[in-house]
Parts: C-alpha cells; sequence; structure tokens
C-alpha cells in the first residue's frame, strides 16, 4: 500500500497536470526538518512528505498568494483558520484546493529529543498542546483526501500551561509574565507567524501617533502582546505557532488562550468553527456580563 | 479638598496622589460629570478628563497608553447599555472592555486600576461617587510602575 | 509651532473664588505653543468676546483655548467667536475649568493646578487640531411619515401644509389607526369617527400627500436630508386603479366568519375586505392567510362578481424606493396581550373584555351598532365592572403608566349609563390620574353625575359562577373587602408599542427605551427628535399619549421637518471618520460594528513593486458617519482615524497631562 507521502505526491502531480492549480504549499523535508514550501509545476515534488513535524500553520501564507489558483494541505489548523479568513473574506475559497489529510497530531519541538524514533511515538505528552485539545484529526472540509482517515479523536484536555499560570497568586504572576516579557526582543516572528495577522500595517508600526513605544522593555513589549491578543479575540484558533516560532521561548499563546477560553464560556464561540463567525470584538449581546462595571 | 478621599482616619494621609486619566463620553457621561458640578457635588480632584464621542471611541492603545506615559489608574465612563447616543457603541465598547480586563487581570495587574462605568447625563452624584470610589481604591494600591526601572 | 491664545474666563466669583485665574493664565503663557495667554471675568460677554477678537488679531493667533465652563454650555459661542477672528472653529477647544474643577473641589491649591492641566491638554490637543469645513448636504424636498394613526395623518397634513410632498404609509388597509375605531372621546364626547373622518379624507385628497396603504416600510438608508427608503406594497388582490369600491365582492364573499381586526374579535369580517364602512380608501384588499382561493384554488367568487375586472389574484408584493429627505415616526401603540395575565381571565371568561373591545360594541358604526352586550349570550349587560391599570403600575408587567386609561375608563362609564340607564358601573383603581383639560371635571362626572361607583383597591380574584363574573377585590378606603357580582368586566388593558416596533427601530436606527417605545433625544427638551438626525416622533410610538397630545406631536414633528426640508443644505458636523485606504485590509470590521452603515465596501487600484493591484477597502459615506469613532476603535491596523477627535488629538491630550506627570517623576 502506498503511504501518505507516496499518495501526496502523486496527487499534486495530478493537480499540476490537470492544470488545477498554479501554486501548491505543503511540506517538504531536508536534513531531518520538515519546512513549508510553495511548489510549482516545476519543482521537484520528492521531498512533498506530511509528517508530525509539519507544524507550520500553511494558512500564514495565504495573503501574499492571494489570487492566485492554489493548492494547500490543511490539517485541523489550517481548516479553522481558513473558516476565519472566510468570515473575513480575506480569502477566495473556490481558487483553493484544499488537500486533506490524516493528522497524527504534532510533536512539541521542545520536549523532542534527539532519537528520531519518537517522531512516531503516540505518548500525548510529547504532542504540542493544541493536539491534545484537537477533536478533528480528518480535514472534514477537503476537496481531497491523502492517506488513511485515523480515528480520533482524543479527549479534550483544557489550557494547562494557562491553567499552571492563573494558579499562581496575583504578585507572582505579574513578576512570570514581567520575566517573560523582558525576554521578548520584539523581533515580531509570532506576528509573522500567525495566519491571522495580515494587517498591511501593524498597530505597532503606526507611528501617527505613536501608541505604542517600540523600545524594547517589559512593559512596551507587555503592551505589544496584549494588544495583539485583543486584536485575535474571538479569532484566534489556538495554532501555537507564535510560541513554537518564539526564539525566546516565551509562551505566546497563553495570552491568547485568556480570550478563547473565556469567548467560548462567554459567549459561546468557537472561532474557526464556520466560515460565518464575526470576530467577537465586533459583535456583542445586550446581556454581555458587566458585573465590571460601575 | 472639601471631602478627602482617604476615608480610614487611623492611617495618616498619604502624600502621594493617584493620578487617574478618565476617558468620558460626550453624551452621558461627560454631562454627568458637568452636573455634578452644577448640583456643587464635591469630590476628589485626581481624574483629568478626556471627552470622547463615544465610550466605542475608546481604544485598548489609548488605556494603555495612559498607564504607559505614568497613569496610576484609567477610567471610562460612557452610557447605560440601550441609552447609546450612536445606538450601540457602548455595547462593543464593553465586549473590547471585558477582553482587555481579562488579559490585564491574567497578566496580574491589579484590576482597580483600570475601571469602566456607566454614568448618564442625569447621575451627577453617581459621577461624583465613582471617582471618589477609584481614587480611594487607588490609594489604597499605590503608585503604578511596571518596570521604570528596568527600562525608559 | 501653533500660535495658541489662552483665555482663562473668572465666570464672575465662580471660577475665581476656588482657581487662582491669574497664575493659571500666567503659566499657560508659558506653555509650548502658546503665544498669548489671559484672564477675564466673563469670557462669554461681548467684552470678553471682543478681547479675544483683538487678542487674535494682535498675536496673529491660530488656535484658541477658552479655559471657562462646559463646551456643553459655550462651545457654539467660541467657535463663532474663533469664526469671526478668522480661526478656524475647529481649532477652538474649552477646557472644563468650572463644572468639572471649581465646582466641585473647594481646595484652591488643587483646583488650580488640575485647571492648568486641563488647559495644558487643551493646548496640546489644539495644536494637533486639522482646519475642518462643515460638510454640506442638499435636502431632499420630502417627508415620509410611517404610520397612518391621527398623529400620523395630523404630521403629514401638516408637512402638506407647508407645500411639501408628504408620503404617509400605513400598514393595514385603511388610514385612521386606533382612533377610528373609538366610539366617544373624552372629555367632551365628541363622536370619534365624526371628527377624524374628515382629516382621513383630507389626506386622501392632498395634492401633496402619496397614501401608501396596506405598506410597510422594508428599509432605511442614508442620514438626516437623504434618506432612501424601500417600501412594500404588500399585495392587495385588487387593482384600486380599477376598483370603485362598490362593495359587491365582500358581500359575496362566501368567507365570513373571520374576527375582524378592526373590531378586536367583537366582529367578523369576510376574506376579501374593507376594515371599516369609512376606510380611505375605502377600497377592498384580499386576506391572503383566509381566502378560501388561495387555500384551495377554488372559488373566486368575488372576480365572478366584480363589474370592474378589479380582482387579479395574481399580484405581488411590489417595491418601490423613495428618496425622502425626513422621516416622522408614528407608529402608534397596541395593547398589552391581556391573555398574558392569566389572573384576569381573559380568553377563560367570555364576558371579560378589552377597553378597546368595548369601544367597538359601544360605536354606533361598530358590529353591534352601538349595542353593549355580554359576549357569551348577547344580553344587555347591567353591572358592569372596570378595571384600571391591568398590567400597567405593574411590576409583574409594566411599571409605567398608560395615562390614557383613567379618563376612558370613566368614559365608558358614562357611555354605559347613556345607552342603559339602570347599569351599575364599578370602576377598580389605584388612583385616579385626571391631569389635562376638562379631565378633573369628567371623571368626577362619572363619579357624581352618572353614578359610576370607584373602588379604590386592585382586583384579587375573578372567577365565573352561574353565567356571572365575580370580581373580588379590597376597597382600600373603606379598608372592606368587596365582592360585585358582573354580567361584564372591562380590562384597561396597558399601552404597549406596536407590534414590530423593535424591528422598525432597528431599521431606522434609533434606539428604544426599556419598555420598547421610541427614545426621543432628549425628555425634556427635544421630546420630537430621535437621536438620529432627520427622523422625528409622533403620537404614542414614544410613550403612552391621549389624542390631543398625539395630534400635538404630529404637529410638532411636521414643523420639525418642515423646518429641516425648507433648506437648500444642510451643514453636518465635520467629525467623521476617515479611512487610509493605502493600509486598509477589507476585513470589514468597521462594515459590522457600524450602527449608520457609514463604511461601505469599495476597491482600491495602486501599484506595488511594479505590480497593478486592486485590493478591497473601506470607504465611508460622509452623509451617514455620525462621528461616534466606533469603527476607528475597531480597525485593528489603526487605518481609519475620525477627524476633530483624531488618534493625534486624544494623545496629545494625553500626553499634554502625562508628561507633566512624567516630568514630575524625573525630578522625584
Amino acid at each position: 500500500m502506498a503511504t501518505i507521502r507516496e499518495e501526496l505526491q502523486a496527487a499534486v502531480r495530478r493537480l499540476f497536470e490537470d492544470d488545477k492549480i498554479d501554486y501548491f504549499l505543503g511540506y517538504v523535508d531536508d536534513y531531518g526538518h520538515t519546512f513549508p514550501a510553495i511548489l510549482t509545476k516545476d519543482s521537484d515534488l520528492s521531498g512533498l512528505t506530511f509528517d508530525r513535524k509539519s507544524y507550520n500553520n500553511l494558512a500564514a501564507f495565504l495573503p501574499e498568494l492571494r489570487g492566485s489558483r492554489l493548492g494547500l494541505i490543511c490539517k485541523q489548523c489550517e481548516v479553522r483558520t481558513l473558516n476565519v479568513l472566510a468570515a473575513e473574506e480575506q480569502l477566495e475559497r473556490e481558487k483553493l484546493v484544499v488537500v486533506g489529510v490524516p493528522c497524527p497530531a504534532m510533536i512539541d519541538p521542545r520536549k523532542l529529543s534527539a532519537d528520531e524514533a519518537e517522531l512516531g511515538s503516540d505518548d500525548p505528552a510529547l504532542w504540542q498542546e493544541k493536539c491534545r485539545r484537537c477533536l478533528e484529526r480528518n480535514t472534514p472540509t477537503a476537496d481531497l483526501f491523502v492517506g488513511e482517515k485515523i480515528s480520533t479523536p482524543t479527549p479534550a484536555e483544557g489550557w494547562p500551561l494557562l491553567e499552571e499560570v492563573e494558579a499562581k497568586p496575583a504578585e507572582e504572576r505579574e513578576a512570570w509574565w514581567r520575566e517573560q516579557m523582558s525576554l521578548c526582543i520584539r523581533c515580531y516572528a509570532c506576528r509573522l507567524a500567525c495566519p491571522l495577522c495580515y494587517c498591511h500595517q501593524c498597530f505597532v508600526e503606526d507611528n501617527k501617533p505613536q501608541w505604542l513605544d517600540k523600545s524594547v522593555g517589559a512593559e512596551n513589549n507587555l503592551h505589544y502582546h496584549i494588544i495583539r491578543a485583543i486584536h485575535l479575540a474571538g479569532r484566534c484558533i489556538e495554532c501555537q505557532e507564535c510560541s513554537r516560532v518564539c526564539p525566546v521561548g516565551i509562551p505566546v499563546d497563553v495570552l491568547n488562550n485568556v480570550l478563547s477560553r473565556d469567548f467560548a464560556s462567554r459567549f459561546g464561540y468557537a472561532s474557526g468553527e464556520t466560515a460565518e463567525t464575526k470576530p467577537a470584538l465586533v459583535a456583542y449581546e445586550r446581556d454581555d456580563p458587566e458585573d465590571f462595571i460601575l | 479638598m472639601s471631602d478627602p478621599p482617604v476615608p480610614n482616619e487611623s492611617t495618616p494621609a498619604p502624600a502621594w496622589e493617584p493620578n487617574i486619566v478618565g476617558f468620558l463620553c460626550n453624551w452621558c457621561s461627560y454631562a454627568g460629570a458637568d452636573l455634578a458640578g452644577t448640583s456643587r457635588i464635591p469630590y476628589a480632584c485626581n481624574v483629568r478628563i478626556i471627552r470622547v464621542p463615544c465610550s466605542g471611541r475608546v481604544d485598548p492603545l489609548m488605556i494603555l497608553r495612559a498607564f504607559r506615559e505614568g497613569a496610576d489608574g484609567v477610567l471610562v465612563s460612557g452610557c447605560h447599555p440601550g441609552d447609546c447616543h450612536y445606538i450601540e457603541g457602548n455595547y462593543y465598547a464593553r465586549r473590547k472592555f471585558i477582553a482587555l480586563k481579562q488579559l490585564l487581570d491574567h497578566v496580574g495587574v491589579d484590576p482597580r486600576r483600570l475601571r469602566f462605568s456607566w454614568v448618564s447625563a442625569s447621575e451627577g452624584r453617581k459621577w461624583a461617587e465613582v471617582v471618589e470610589t477609584v481614587t480611594r481604591e487607588l490609594l489604597e494600591i499605590g503608585p503604578y510602575r511596571y518596570d521604570r526601572d528596568g527600562d525608559d | 509651532m501653533a500660535r495658541i491664545g489662552v483665555f482663562v474666563c473668572w465666570c464672575g466669583a465662580n471660577i475665581a473664588s476656588t482657581v487662582d485665574v491669574e497664575s493659571v493664565a500666567e503659566a499657560a503663557s508659558r506653555l509650548p505653543g502658546v503665544a498669548f495667554a489671559t484672564d477675564y471675568k466673563y469670557m462669554c460677554s461681548d467684552p470678553g468676546q471682543k478681547a479675544i477678537l483683538e487678542a487674535a488679531q494682535e498675536h496673529r493667533l491660530d488656535g484658541l483655548v477658552v479655559a471657562a465652563c462646559s463646551p456643553r454650555m459655550h462651545e457654539p459661542t467660541f467657535r463663532q467667536v474663533a469664526a469671526e477672528a478668522g480661526i478656524n472653529p475647529f481649532r477652538m477647544q474649552m477646557a472644563n475649568i468650572r463644572e468639572h474643577c471649581s465646582w466641585v473641589h473647594a481646595d484652591r491649591e488643587e483646583a488650580t493646578a488640575k485647571a492648568l492641566d486641563a488647559i495644558r491638554m487643551m493646548v496640546a490637543r489644539v495644536a494637533q487640531s486639522e482646519p475642518l469645513e462643515p460638510i454640506k448636504v442638499p435636502v431632499t424636498r420630502r417627508a415620509l411619515v410611517i404610520g397612518g394613526g391621527v398623529a400620523g395623518i395630523q404630521a403629514a397634513l401638516d408637512v402638506a401644509d407647508g407645500g411639501v410632498e408628504t408620503i404617509l404609509v400605513e400598514r393595514t388597509p385603511s388610514i385612521g389607526g386606533k382612533m377610528a375605531g373609538l366610539d366617544e372621546t373624552f372629555p367632551t364626547l365628541d363622536c370619534s369617527q365624526c371628527i377624524l373622518t374628515p382629516k382621513m379624507v383630507d389626506a386622501s385628497r392632498s395634492e401633496f400627500i402619496k397614501l401608501y396603504t396596506y405598506c410597510e416600510v422594508e428599509k432605511v438608508d442614508g442620514s438626516v436630508g437623504n434618506f432612501k427608503v424601500t417600501l412594500r406594497k404588500k399585495a392587495k388582490y385588487v387593482n384600486h386603479e380599477l376598483c370603485n369600491g362598490c362593495g359587491d365582492c365582500f358581500h359575496k364573499c362566501p368567507y365570513k366568519k373571520i374576527p375582524s381586526e378592526f373590531d378586536y374579535g367583537v366582529g367578523n369580517r369576510t376574506a376579501i375586505y374593507v376594515p371599516f364602512p369609512q376606510a380611505v380608501p375605502n377600497k377592498p384588499v384580499i386576506d391572503r392567510e383566509t381566502c378560501v382561493f388561495f387555500k384551495t384554488g377554488k372559488c373566486r367568487a368575488c372576480e365572478k362578481v366584480c363589474l370592474r375586472n378589479a380582482i387579479d389574484f395574481e399580484q405581488e408584493d411590489e417595491f418601490e424606493e423613495i428618496d425622502v429627505g425626513a422621516i416622522i415616526v408614528a407608529t402608534g401603540y397596541d395593547i398589552l396581550e391581556p391573555a398574558e395575565m392569566a389572573e384576569f381571565r381573559y380568553g377563560a371568561i367570555p364576558d371579560v373584555i378589552t377597553g378597546l373591545q368595548f369601544e367597538r360594541m359601544s360605536s354606533a358604526s361598530g358590529p353591534t351598532e352601538g349595542k353593549i352586550v355580554r359576549p357569551s349570550d348577547g344580553e344587555e349587560p347591567k353591572v358592569v365592572v372596570f378595571v384600571h391599570c391591568v398590567g400597567s403600575r405593574d411590576e409583574n408587567y409594566k411599571e409605567y403608566c398608560s395615562k390614557i386609561c383613567c379618563m376612558y375608563n370613566a368614559k365608558h362609564a358614562i357611555i354605559l349609563k347613556h345607552r342603559i340607564h339602570d347599569a351599575q358601573a364599578y370602576l377598580f383603581y389605584i388612583d385616579v390620574r385626571a391631569g389635562g383639560k376638562g379631565y378633573e371635571e369628567f371623571w368626577k362626572r362619572a363619579c357624581v353625575e352618572e353614578g359610576a361607583e370607584y373602588l379604590r383597591g386592585r382586583v384579587s380574584r375573578l372567577y365565573d359562577e352561574n353565567g356571572k363574573v365575580i370580581v373580588e377585590g379590597q376597597d382600600t378606603l373603606s379598608g372592606e373587602q368587596v365582592e360585585v357580582v358582573a354580567d361584564l368586566v372591562v380590562l384597561a388593558t396597558a399601552m404597549v408599542p406596536a407590534k414590530g416596533t423593535e424591528e422598525m427601530a432597528r431599521i431606522l436606527g434609533v434606539s428604544t427605551d426599556k419598555d420598547g417605545f421610541f427614545n426621543e433625544a432628549h425628555p425634556k427638551l427635544r421630546p420630537v427628535d430621535t437621536a438620529t438626525g432627520g427622523i422625528f416622533l409622533a403620537g404614542a410610538c414614544q410613550a403612552p399619549k391621549d389624542i390631543p397630545e398625539s395630534v400635538a406631536q404630529g404637529s410638532a414633528a411636521a414643523a420639525k421637518a418642515l423646518g429641516l426640508l425648507t433648506k437648500e443644505e444642510i451643514t453636518r458636523e465635520p467629525t467623521v471618520a476617515v479611512v487610509d485606504p493605502f493600509i486598509c485590509t477589507g476585513c470589514w470590521n468597521c462594515v459590522t460594528v457600524c450602527p449608520f452603515g457609514a463604511p461601505e465596501k469599495s476597491e482600491i487600484t495602486m501599484t506595488i513593486d511594479g505590480r497593478k493591484v486592486t485590493r478591497p477597502v473601506s470607504e465611508i459615506n460622509e452623509g451617514k458617519c455620525e462621528g461616534c469613532g466606533l469603527c476607528v476603535a475597531s480597525c485593528p491596523g489603526n487605518c481609519i482615524d475620525q477627524r476633530g477627535f483624531s488618534d493625534d488629538q486624544v494623545y496629545a491630550e494625553l500626553g499634554g497631562y502625562l508628561e507633566r506627570l512624567r516630568a514630575a517623576l524625573t525630578h522625584e
């Protein structure tokens, strides 16, 4: 029986041969790593793969390729992203070929030892936190599906890291975040990796007026991350790419999760579940909680 | 000041006074504060008022900027739900404030530093009480310095 | 560098007794951007204004800060002064050092410091203020009146009297509203129809009024002076151009047992019908829901009998878009469905009816031709109980007073006595509210001359026994329990906004109060305006009202509308939102949040890296923007700003205060 790798390569080759797409967004492996790649009909498809290190949220590349006929591999992270982008009219869905894959859960690179064997591991302890919460492994909206559907889902686990931080008393929590924020070098990798940070100009770059100082410092950095989290309220689909790409290891997504969890429980928000949901901050209910208002 | 904001007589009045920025919507809260004036209702002297058309105009960036530049507290006040001059601006504002408050609470900023209130044009007394409450609370928790040492 | 003049007002002793105005002016003169600062006893007085004009010339000022009372008080005054001084009025700001400072703080030092802060903030703001010109918009000289009850009819007649074309829209088949169904009116006992029908006919004959009955407002776009309104003209299935109103069709209609809406179910109507004999227009419509032909495909009796071939079963709803400059909302009221208040046994006991049903019965042209009878057996009632405040002034239902019930209960008691001389009326009331010309005298008349028995207390229990309705309650004046064995019980049910008011509010973009009535712009001083420019209120859609009040407000709304529509063009505050199309991503957050539909989806074509790119971007329709700034704060990329309340201005204002703090901190 063909491996998923062979099936995927055959499928993509066919898409190019039938002139269905101009580009394919996928993953290639090399030197033991798995990279995101934009392929054309002239590309070498032999490296095309999908494995437990296909971390990147490929939807992050969509704004740049907007308007092209495009195929892309979609695990649930991308599926939800596409829904949000569609709701925000940032996407021409009819120009996309969604290639579904059975997602085996992504490894948390920070927990990965040199031992490659672990890649096949089904030990959830080695997975990224989001994968332990994920209830859909087989790309429900796929236009074509490669590989063999896998039975899931694993039970949702909540937000262990967020809960860990929350368990700290306020003062400790403040100190912990201050420590985290003082590490931030404002490289904006989190913003770049985020598939929903598609503004042509980020508020950080706005200098008329310059609400937010660009200089590095715990408070400035904190404010940057807070505003980014607000912009993602009810939109963030929890792909954790912001945290994964952070060169200094700040678990940025914990801030996003504060709102993801809160908006899910308070307002029934499940971002990216459908292509209709409007961002949480451009919606309201007349009886939204206001116990905090004097 | 005729009405000192420190109710606790056992502690000596601190020399430090909190600096508070108030964003008030033009139609309800600003008018409510005007009414407190015409009714001569005394209150603490600590709030500096910025008039905005609607509480929906207030961007979290403004609030964070106020903290960044040295405010010890920020107060945003708008029309009661259903009374918004612009029909629903305050409903959107409320959602936004829920989000901002959640985040600030989470990162350990004392929730009393950022307060919201609904004050109508007829609630001069309420405006005075809100200012008194916010000022008193900030006196209790002291100045706000996130990382003055490590920065600037 | 800006050349700003700061003018500190003493307001007599109002400011000067608490704020050290001289030292404030002195300190202000040293602020960056300030070319001149002074203080004066009354800035708003003639000499005060002159001082500003002179200083503006002498010091070549390009901005003003007037530190005085609230801008809500004198902003128009000083904007005018600025204009006269050749300074753009939007480069004038008021620092509120009276209402927000001298009147609420007693400590001179603190108040002085706060006043100076306020000036600092405003100086910084003015320095960042762009000169702005008011937006001029031409006015469409046509009015729309929604609702053809007495308030709407009056409004339409008065607007038309001013020579302005008026479109009067009514959703039922005839204009006339609730008043057309009333018998006699308090306190004069005029026959309601006799005084209303001439007005109805006037409305239908006026060369300036276009009457659209059986028609609903579907959509409203645009803003003051220029609304675009989509009307749904519901299919009547009768061609009114051909119909001559002979009435053969409804006499022939075999289906005659449909409870008449106009008679509140007291009488019946046919499937093709005119709601009442004096209807305007006096031409029938077919009720699709009850017409046998629409149900079974067979019948067509009306079509066969119509000599004018006016019946048209193929008709469909039609949509028409109209342009109007002003809208008068007169959608009226309904009564709180009494069946929802189970304790009054309405619906359970047939001889418990509502006040409006009583009106139809006592009306000479009504289904019983003016005979008051018991619905259960058609007998003449001898003992009738009228219950006040059914659902009104009741925290379980409506907290408010419905205002008209005390008077119409008294009227009903009088009418009862006039029609059935040996009948006895009992009225259970909380207290009698009879504020109005001749009102007090009127209820006294019911009481003293007409022998109505007023019992002060609420009804505690209603039940039927041997064909009678037993009403138990307490007479709180005598302290005794009373029990009345009644033949008929009439409930004065609460007045509520007409069905569909909530939807209409959404369509119009105006707000409603906690009870669902439309909100006026100001409860005292702008009771006819809504917060949305160009939309006015008339009648009971705003709050419970009686006929004279509704008529008065109809006329008032007409005067307001005429004031607007007789202008060539109107000016709007230029404090509108502006999009920077080069950074807009077209996420449409602004489109989603705007309560006024001002941001519109548009496109921009630009060259990026030598490539022509067309991007979706938002564009603000200045005519619709009300200047709330909600879109500005909802744009994640800060692509939208607001003129007159720009980010730069707010930032500067904030900075004006906080720079002092920062300076103080570094001195620590």
